[in-house]
């Protein structure tokens, strides 16, 4: 057995209004059990209550409110920032994770949100409010970006932010909104979508290697519908 | 018969914890780099 090193959330880390009561009696009993290495990121549901406050009293000093739920921390050799859209993206947000990125030096470097700025999902879809994030993270190299809101898997080859295949430096988007709340029906794929899986829910499993990653899609029932591997840009 | 929709909530919950828990894989060799897990969109049970 493997214990996960890290478990991150991706937003709307407990339906449906981020109420401190439901993170009590329904996230603790369940993914709350790996809450002392969970590093969660808020959604817009967690906004259903005013200021997050369900989600930032439940999470405690891991949610890092006093830097308005922005933060980073490494995990082995990499970098991981979790950012905050789950109110929206601001010019004072954007400038934290530039600055974060400019102070980091790691390698290998990993962003996670809750809003995807690339989706074939038929509910959601690509959220162009994502655009300026993501030109920040193409700048500094971020390798990897996590994020949740459509409820399906979906994994991307290497863009850039505009949409366009970038093999040497792009960014590859993880879709991963299969915590079990209920699954969205992908429309047709988008540019750039190499697998969606929108019947199953599952969890993305990560090995951080020291300059590269690999990842699998692990069904609810431990079945593996995704798997791959790709090295860091540096 | 389908089963109840908050109790499909509920296995769905149970089964990802259990993956979570025991996510190592037949033949899988146990390695230092560490390993994540993520997921959003996290249902009331």
């Amino acid at each position: 057995m493997i214990d996960p090193r890290a478990v991150l959330t991706l937003g709307d880390n407990q339906y449906e209004d981020g109420l401190f009561t439901d993170f009590m009696d329904s996230y603790r009993p369940t993914w709350g059990r790996f809450k002392r290495r969970t590093h969660p990121t808020p959604g817009n549901h967690d906004y259903h209550v005013a200021g997050a406050g369900g989600y930032f009293s439940y999470f405690g000093r891991r949610a890092h409110q006093g830097s308005g739920g922005m933060y980073s921390v490494n995990i082995g050799n990499w970098h991981v920032v979790s950012i905050n859209t789950g109110n929206g993206v601001s010019d004072r947000k954007l400038r934290w994770v530039g600055r974060n990125l400019s102070n980091d030096h790691h390698r290998c470097e990993l962003a996670f949100w809750h809003h995807p700025r690339w989706s074939s999902g038929s509910v959601h879809g690509s959220d162009p409010r994502m655009d300026p994030l993501w030109r920040i993270l193409f700048r500094h190299g971020v390798d990897v970006v996590l994020n949740g809101h459509d409820h399906l898997y979906e994994r991307f080859a290497l863009m850039n932010p505009r949409g366009e295949l970038a093999p040497l430096a792009g960014i590859r988007q993880f879709t991963v909104g299969t915590g079990g709340r209920s699954l969205y029906a992908a429309g047709p794929a988008i540019r750039g979508s190499q697998r969606v899986i929108d019947d199953r829910f599952g969890l993305l499993r990560m090995k951080l290697h020291p300059r590269g990653y690999s990842w699998r899609f692990v069904a609810a029932g431990r079945s593996v519908l995704d798997r791959g591997s790709h090295v860091c840009h540096g | 018969m389908p089963a109840p929709r908050a109790f499909r909530r509920r296995l769905a919950s149970f089964s990802l914890v259990l993956a979570l828990a025991v996510s190592a894989l037949p033949g899988e060799v146990m390695a230092a780099d560490p390993v994540i897990v993520a997921a959003g969109d996290i249902p009331q049970i």
